[in-house]
Parts: C-alpha cells; structure tokens; sequence
C-alpha cells in the first residue's frame, strides 16, 4: 500500500454548511479523502486510508491500524460526519456531471463502443420516454361495522356514562310541526 | 321537553373542538400543539361560530373513553362508524350531559 501524504486535501473555496458545521479541518478532510480516486476501495481499508490522509493519529505516522480504525469508527457514528457526507455527495455528483455526460456522448458517437447501444438506449429512455396509460380503480373492501357491533359500543358507552353518573336516557322526541304544501 | 335539532355534523365538530383542547391539555410538542391550533382555528364558520367554538370546553376522562369506544369500531383511516356512533342522539344526549358547554355553546 503506497505512504498516504497527509494533509494534501485540495483547498475548497467555500464549504456547505454541513461540512462548515464539523468541528475541525481534520473531519473535512477525512470528508474529501472518502470521496478521493486515490487509495484503497471500500472494504480494503478505504477508512483508515482516509483517516490517515486527514491528518488524524500521531504525527510520525506511527499509529497502528487499529488505532485508526477506531478512530475512523467513531468518526462515522458521529451524525454531524453523515450529514456532511450527504452534503458533500451532492455537490459531488455535480462535479462529475460534466464528464458523465461526456462519457455519454462518447458512447453514442463510438458505433463500436461495446456499450453503444445501452448507453444510447438510456438516452433514448430519459428524452422521448416510453409513456403507459395505467387506470387504477381503487375498491374498500374492508367490512363496514354491523349494526350490532354499533349497539354494543353504544351499549358499553353508556355502560361507562352510567358509571359517571350520567343517567342514559336520549330525550324523547318532541316537536312541532307544520305540513308543508309541496305542489308548485 | 322539545329536543333541539342539531345536524351530525355540527355535533360531530363540537366533539372534535373537545377532544383537540383536551389533548392540548396533555403534554406535546410544539409542533402537534401548533397544528392543533391551527385545526381549530380552521373550524369555526358562519354557523359554527368562533364564540360556540370558544365556548366548548375540553373532554373530561369519560368523554374521552367514550370516543376511544367509538373509535375501536373504525378502520384504517375511516371514521365512518364512529361519526355515526358519536353523533347519534342517544350517544351525543350523554356527551351533553357529561359535558354541558356543548349546549351551552349552541346558544350562542
């Protein structure tokens, strides 16, 4: 494994706030080293490689990589760690933006580009997208309570109204009335 | 004794504005307070006036068993059952006596 250069992280003009949030230049670094060409891949010590390279464990480069593991682990459990990553990933995926969709391009315009025909598929598939109709009918099936599911329920309320000391009697019905002549 | 008819749903706002101030008695977050406050600042109308919903006051303990009985008989997101239960005469007849601001409410 090639000697990580420590503290060679290349200057960012402004951070966002959630890497401008992590309490030292350290943390930003071990940020932008996760995001780096360079080192080993995920798995293969990619996070000590990064903890490493931001400057973190003893100055002569003497910590053992258990110590930088450790380190690199309470690092990621940190949640201000995660949402700098977050943040940082987006912008990210900006910058490479350009040269994806040169990549693209560079797919489409080579006939014999193995992967020719997926990648003009996938334009294709995102500019003149495939349209389906779907008609979706929605039905409740579920059972509607039964009259005597009801009268129990009203039976145990006033059950709990009687226990209040509330008599249960509805007020009968009274009222006046007039007939009203509906002929037009 | 003539019995003053009141539609299911005015009965049915009534109980809601009870049950809102009695859980904004409880303890909750700013936001759920909010949006309960929020609720029934919505709810007064032309008829359901911001006096009547100003004069209810929040469910006692019973009242409240007595919606979570009603409750029990709804589904998922529905509350078909239990608006009928709660807004029925013999249900809402003891809603008013356990909680006389409903009435009193509607003389305003």
């Amino acid at each position: 494994m090639t000697e990580p250069q420590k503290n060679v992280v290349e200057p960012v003009p402004e951070w966002g706030p959630k890497m401008a949030a992590l309490p030292s230049d350290k943390w930003r670094n071990f940020v932008v080293a996760l995001f780096e060409s360079e080192g080993p891949p995920e798995g293969k010590g990619r996070k000590i490689w990064a903890v490493e390279r931001a400057g973190f464990g003893k100055d002569d480069g003497t910590s053992t990589n258990k110590v930088l593991s450790t380190i690199a682990n309470r690092i990621f459990q940190d949640p201000r760690i995660k949402s700098a990553i977050r943040e940082y990933a987006e912008m990210y995926s900006h910058r490479i933006l350009p040269a994806a969709m040169r990549a693209v391009k560079h797919g489409i315009y080579d006939n014999a580009h193995k992967d020719h025909a997926r990648f003009t598929s996938m334009v294709l598939d995102r500019t003149i997208p495939v349209e389906t109709i779907s008609t979706v009918k929605i039905e409740d099936h579920r059972p509607a309570a039964t009259a005597e599911q009801i009268e129990r329920v009203i039976q145990r309320i006033e059950a709990l109204a009687r226990r209040a000391g509330i008599v249960v009697l509805p007020p009968p019905i009274e009222g006046e009335f007039t007939v009203v002549d509906e002929t037009p | 004794m003539t019995e003053r008819i009141i539609s299911a749903g005015h009965k049915w706002s009534m109980l809601c504005v009870a049950y809102y101030k009695r859980l904004l008695q409880s303890k909750l977050g700013v936001d759920a307070r909010l949006r309960l406050l929020e609720e029934l600042n919505e709810m007064s109308d032309l008829h359901f006036t911001p006096k009547m919903l100003a004069a209810i006051q929040p469910m006692s303990d019973v009242e409240l068993d007595i919606v979570h009985e009603a409750m029990a008989l709804d589904g998922d997101e529905r509350c078909d059952a239990s608006f009928k239960v709660l807004t029925s005469r013999r249900v809402f007849a003891i809603f008013q006596q356990l909680n006389p601001s409903y009435s009193a409410a509607l003389g305003h």
